[in-house]
């Protein structure tokens, strides 16, 4: 029997549970990329149902409804009015939480009225019992016109049930909820007269929204039923006031809340946690915690992985056949490998601390505090959610930009971002802050490197808030977008949905930036390696000449001397020399300038540069792990290469520097412009040259 | 040059063409925007 194939799309409220019921429904067979010609980050999955079907399950971004008022809700529009889009659902399944059923119900009678068979989730049922609610099922299927499943996906309930229903999906109603002409009777017969083989409230999204539909002109449909802004505007009202009649009426019988049984810890704990005083004191500890734990608890495993590859290096070195290639892969792959894996730790516990945030439902009350300070500096409340999700990375945080209606601010959010500390900073950072800073502790419990490492994250939100000002002075905004921040439930966090979490941003870290490292590795090692025959070539009889003048008979001595006479010699070394005086009044070596010039690939690229750079140039069988040979760097009088005015100047450089390609691209993309990103590459790498330049002469 | 130099510089262009294409040499795909302009630009 063959195989058949359907396709589900997963539609609700933002912090319905519908990401959830995706992983719940799909398990790890998921996707994530971006929808056609934009960029907004959908997430396709597969699941096997029962007879013989195979369900590609389509998590689509969260919308209150089908009037957009952002390009990512538009995107929910555009897939179910586009029959010829291969993604088009077979099956739309709408998720909404018990507790917000009647705002959820909205988006689902405007989903249903599309014609589309649709299945009516009701999740987080395990709250019913606690909150007092009952509902009458066959009554609320009769009204709606549906089927119902009751889940709770932090229980693991009602999954399988969907599934069934899913499969069963040829059988559900298309009958609409609403019928559209109740929104003005004469308008509706003129459009039903003009194209009568169209469904009505199909062609009035057309109308309302700025959508494409079928093989329609939407500007012929416009031009001859288009009405003004206003009048639009006050019939879209009418439509979501029918809407919400025919929801009550429902409700009223279908769901019943005993508030005297509902117990409240909620609204107690926003007080506290949302508190112009203890909220900020709260989030501060919490990232104190944060940034502690990251340090604490990493350190063991990184100390593992860094011996593992410093081993697996000398053991390749060693079996295999003495050659060219053998040295690749033991002085340039495995070291330039071992400079991104190491950091794993840090950044799987990174975003475990950040889903426990966001499962939890903390996260929403960070969201709303900042929107506080946001609004002083002249960003929308929309920007917190970029400038958040900027801690991970920047490219989908200026993507998400894209639900800012106000162009200004959405500007100013997506030049700003980038200085928030992403995680291709945080290896930077670590290894920095474990050569400068000594591992003490404040009080006795506060390590000292992880309270560096949280203000050098407060830093890059600081400069954010201050650029966004500056930005502001000098854009004169004159509108203001409205915010609507969400404040889910506060639950326990679901194992499985932090490890998802945590298992995919770790691997889009690992795999993202590892193929350009291992590129790059394999480059830096060969011109590290090879050079102009000159010099290069008769590097060790040189040596050896200088070593029988100064009577120097040390054979490691020798050795050393020799390959970090070949390192300078070669083209690597030739074009580190050449930007030398750039980079010298900053403290660092040609050695150093070569990582930050690699780190415009990427962030994180600085480690695994440095590790091939020093594994080409040293023979040192002690010097084996990252660390090590970056401890051991001296300069030609003795002092250390990584020392404290060094340190400090690398980290405010890669603080505030525009270093990665992909975001200026993105900016490009976003804006339709490169003033914008070349704007920002300049100023920010300005700015970070100026105060490296300044903490280095202070410091030194 | 022996197996291993040839091998070396195998490595060599393919890490080179890998990087020149992940930052020089972007395609754009249009697939999937269906029949019409889907006006996301």
């Amino acid at each position: 029997m063959s195989i058949q194939n359907i396709t589900v799309a997963l539609i609700g409220n933002p912090n319905t549970g519908k990401t959830s019921v995706f992983n719940q429904l799909t398990g790890l067979n998921q996707q994530v990329g971006n929808y056609p010609g934009i960029t907004v980050e959908k997430k396709l999955g597969f699941s096997k149902l029962p007879n013989n079907i195979k369900a590609n399950i389509l998590d689509l971004p969260g919308t209150y409804s089908l009037n957009a008022s952002s390009i990512d809700e538009n995107v929910v529009i555009e897939l179910l009015l586009n029959k010829n889009d291969k993604l088009y659902p077979d099956v739309a399944v709408v998720v909404t939480d018990v507790e917000n059923l009647k705002r959820n119900l909205l988006l689902f009678t405007q989903i249903k009225d599309l014609e589309i068979p649709t299945i009516l989730v009701i999740n987080m049922t395990d709250r019913m019992k606690p909150k007092g609610i009952t509902l009458d099922i066959p009554y609320l299927e009769e009204q709606l016109k549906t089927k119902i499943v009751l889940v709770s996906t932090r229980k693991g309930i009602g999954i399988e049930e969907l599934k069934k229903q899913i499969v069963e999906y040829k059988s559900l109603s298309t009958e609409p909820c609403l019928n559209a002409s109740v929104i003005d009777v004469e308008y509706f017969d003129k459009l039903r007269k003009a194209f009568p083989n169209q469904l009505l409230y199909k062609l009035w999204l057309v109308i309302t929204q700025d959508v494409n539909f079928l093989n329609l002109d939407r500007n012929e449909i416009r031009s001859s039923f288009t009405k003004s802004h206003s009048d639009l505007k006050r019939l879209q009202q009418k439509e979501t006031i029918k809407r919400y009649q025919f929801i009550n009426e429902t409700l009223k019988i279908g769901q019943k809340i005993d508030t005297a049984n509902a117990t409240d810890l909620r609204s107690k704990l926003d007080k506290v946690l949302t508190h112009k005083i203890f909220g900020y004191a709260i989030f501060f500890g919490i990232l104190l915690l944060i940034f502690q734990s990251i340090f604490d608890w990493s350190s063991v495993p990184m100390e593992f992985i860094d011996q593992t590859f410093a081993d697996l290096a000398a053991y390749a070195k060693n079996q295999l056949p003495p050659g060219e290639f053998t040295n690749l892969i033991s002085e340039g792959i495995i070291p330039g490998i071992g400079g991104i894996v190491i950091f794993i730790p840090q950044i799987a516990f990174l975003f475990l601390f950040i889903s426990v945030l966001e499962e939890s439902g903390y996260m929403s009350r960070v969201v709303f505090l900042m929107d506080k300070i946001m609004r002083r500096y002249g960003l929308s409340g929309k920007s917190v959610v970029p400038l958040i999700s900027g801690t991970a990375c920047a490219i989908p945080a200026i993507m998400s930009a894209r639900n800012i209606e106000n162009w200004k601010e959405r500007l100013i959010t997506m030049l700003v971002t980038p200085f928030i500390t992403c995680s291709a900073r945080l290896p930077v950072y670590a290894i920095i802050i474990a050569l400068i800073i000594p591992e003490k502790r404040l009080l006795g419990l506060f390590s000292l490197q992880g309270a560096t490492l949280m203000i050098l994250y407060l830093l890059g939100f600081g400069m954010a808030i201050f650029s966004a000002f500056i930005l502001n002075k000098s854009l004169k905004l004159k509108t203001k977008s409205y915010f609507v921040v969400e404040m889910p439930n506060y639950k326990l966090p679901l194992f499985k949905n932090v490890a998802i979490n945590v298992i995919e941003k770790t691997k889009a870290f690992v795999f993202g930036a590892g193929k350009i490292i291992l590129a790059l590795s394999v480059i830096l090692w060969f011109l590290g390696s090879h050079g102009p025959k000159k010099d290069f070539v008769k590097a060790e009889s040189i040596v050896l000449e200088k070593a029988k003048i100064e009577k120097q008979t040390d054979a490691n001595y020798i050795a050393d001397e020799i390959s970090s006479y070949k390192l300078e010699h070669s083209y690597i070394g030739i074009i580190g020399k050449s930007i030398e005086p750039i980079i010298r009044p900053l403290g660092y070596d040609w050695k150093i300038g070569i990582a930050v010039v690699s780190s415009f690939a990427a962030r994180e690229v600085f480690v695994g540069t440095l590790a091939t750079i020093y594994s080409v140039g040293s023979h040192n069988s002690e010097e084996t792990t990252i660390k090590n040979r970056m401890e051991a760097e001296v300069y030609p009088d003795g002092k250390k290469v990584f020392n404290f005015a060094t340190g400090v100047s690398l980290l405010l450089f890669y603080a505030f520097a525009m270093q990665c390609i992909s975001t200026l691209a993105i900016v490009k993309k976003e804006t339709n412009s490169w003033k914008w990103p070349l704007i920002q590459l300049v100023f920010m790498s300005g700015f970070a040259y100026i105060t490296a330049l300044i903490a280095f002469q202070v410091l030194k | 040059m022996n197996i291993q130099e040839i091998l070396v510089y195998v490595a060599l262009g393919i890490a080179i063409g890998f990087l020149g294409q992940k930052f020089i040499g972007s395609k754009k795909s249009k697939k999937g925007c269906g029949k019409d302009d889907c006006s996301c630009h």
